[in-house]
């Protein structure tokens, strides 16, 4: 190879490398761009392939508005064939209560209060819920469902009144069929 | 004809901005900080994990056995997910980290890195927090970012230079995250009250939730509102060399206040790397004087 083709192709490399940097930067910034925009589904089918496979998906909805719990904490509650309805913890394996850490908070909320962006895995982890309930009790339950036990924050109005922060409230998921 | 030249010649001038714009070869210090402070960041999301690793990603945990996913996402865990191999993978992982952050072997550690991180969120979704977001995007970033000499325990290199693209993506997406943000939460009703700060202090998410911090009076807007704006005005003020130290010590005021008073440390330090990323020479050199500075200052007062 010569030095003007050498320099040619170092220069199309380059010119490449530019083009995709340039790419990246329209499509993780068309990733943010909120769904139901009318510009948005055309825009997101022509970068999703490229922002999932490499895992450049983006939310940063954190704190839109002002966090609504002190703590929350969740429980299974299973309906066995026999109408019985039996709480059992909700991590696996083995059901144990959830360990004190934020992400657990996050997905029991999620479950809950489930986008539909989370559908999939919540179904996965109902569906892991059932399995082990069935193994345990040795048959299967009819249907779960995953509530939370929270400290809703009351309003500051009150806090300032009586130093009290929260009061207790319990949320339920929708119950869910175990399939057979 | 002549206005169609002027017009090449105008398209060429451009292009050749941009391309100086992510190509001009720059300090390769700025790409070993953010290595070193992703490595660090990597790793504090690696202790929080490993606790909960089978109980995320095998088998036998919250999500049972893998099923086929979206083949649209790079997802180790559908491959290895016997409690065994999680662990293994786990320990593997604590290797690159701290490979990357001595820098042995730098591309292969951070693409494995990578490799954990976007696995990992594909896997586990629900139980994601957004500093898991911030470190899956910054392990790419990296993974595609020139290899920096500088700082390798290998060898103690002299500073080269290297392409400044991974630093401008990096900066591009702090920018993002920021501007989105602020987007997204000025609308709602107690960002626009200025409620935030006195509702965060009674949250979950902070540190020792105090009825107190009900009452902050006029603090409590002038602390949310302060928010918003350090969010809007940091990218702005760390693009421009002559403001960057004062969009630096916002960012720290920022997140060191949310590290301290808040129990999301994790979050603060997985956007230390991408505040690194608008470092140059001057700004290694400003820091190298200061260091020097204190150094003298202390053999001085040394007694005698």
């Amino acid at each position: 190879m010569n030095s003007s083709t050498a320099t040619r192709v170092a220069l199309a490399k380059r010119w490449i490398g530019c083009g995709l940097v340039l790419f990246h930067m329209v499509a993780v910034s068309i990733a943010n761009l909120a769904e139901g925009t009318k510009l948005s589904a055309q825009l997101h089918r022509a970068v999703d392939p490229y922002v999932r496979f490499f895992g450049q998906w983006q939310e940063w909805d954190m704190f839109t508005t002002v966090p609504l719990y002190l703590s929350i904490e969740g429980r299974v509650v299973a309906k066995l064939p026999d109408g019985s309805e039996h709480e059992y913890p909700p991590v696996l394996p083995g059901l144990v209560p959830a360990p004190d850490n934020l992400r657990y908070v996050s997905m029991f909320a999620r479950v809950v209060w489930a986008k539909r962006s989370f559908r999939w895995h919540s179904e996965r982890y109902l569906s892991a819920l059932c399995r082990a309930i069935g193994t345990r009790e040795g048959v299967k339950p009819k249907s779960i469902r995953l509530e939370i036990d929270t400290q809703t924050i009351r309003p500051l109005k009150q806090i300032r009144q009586d130093g009290e922060i929260a009061e207790a409230r319990t949320f339920k998921a929708e119950e869910v069929a175990c399939s057979p | 004809m002549f206005a169609l030249t002027l017009l090449g010649r105008w398209c060429a001038l451009r292009l050749k901005g941009v391309e100086h714009w992510l190509m001009e070869p720059v300090d390769s210090r700025a790409y070993a900080s953010v290595r070193i402070a992703f490595a660090l960041s990597a790793l504090s999301i690696w202790l929080d994990l490993w606790p909960l690793r089978l109980e995320l990603f095998s088998n036998a945990g919250n999500f049972g056995p893998p099923i086929p996913q979206e083949v649209t996402r790079l997802n180790l865990f559908q491959w290895v997910s016997g409690t065994t191999g999680v662990s293994l993978v786990f320990a593997g992982v604590l290797v690159a980290i701290v490979c990357l952050g001595l820098g042995f072997g730098q591309r292969i550690s951070a693409l494995f890195v990578y490799l954990w991180f976007t696995s990992y969120s594909a896997a586990a979704a629900l139980a994601l927090g957004g500093f898991d977001t911030v470190a899956r995007l910054t392990s790419f970033l990296v993974a595609v970012s020139p290899v920096s000499s500088a700082w390798t325990l290998p060898r103690k290199a002299e500073a080269g230079r290297a392409p400044r693209y991974g630093l401008r993506l990096l900066q591009w997406q702090l920018a993002l995250i920021y501007w989105i943000t602020v987007w997204l939460k000025a609308p709602d009703h107690f960002w626009r009250q200025g409620e935030v700060v006195s509702h965060f202090g009674v949250s979950m998410f902070a540190r020792n939730p105090n009825p107190a911090f009900a009452d902050l009076g006029v603090w409590d807007p002038l602390l949310t509102w302060g928010t918003l704006l350090i969010e809007t005005l940091v990218p702005v003020l760390l693009w421009k060399r002559s403001t960057r130290w004062v969009g630096l010590c916002l960012g720290l005021v920022l997140h060191g206040t949310i590290a301290v008073l808040g129990k999301l440390e994790l979050f603060s330090l997985s956007m230390l790397p991408m505040y690194l990323a608008f470092l140059e020479d001057s700004d290694f050199e400003r820091f190298a004087r200061l260091v020097n500075l204190l150094r003298n200052s202390g053999s001085d007062s040394q007694p005698v």
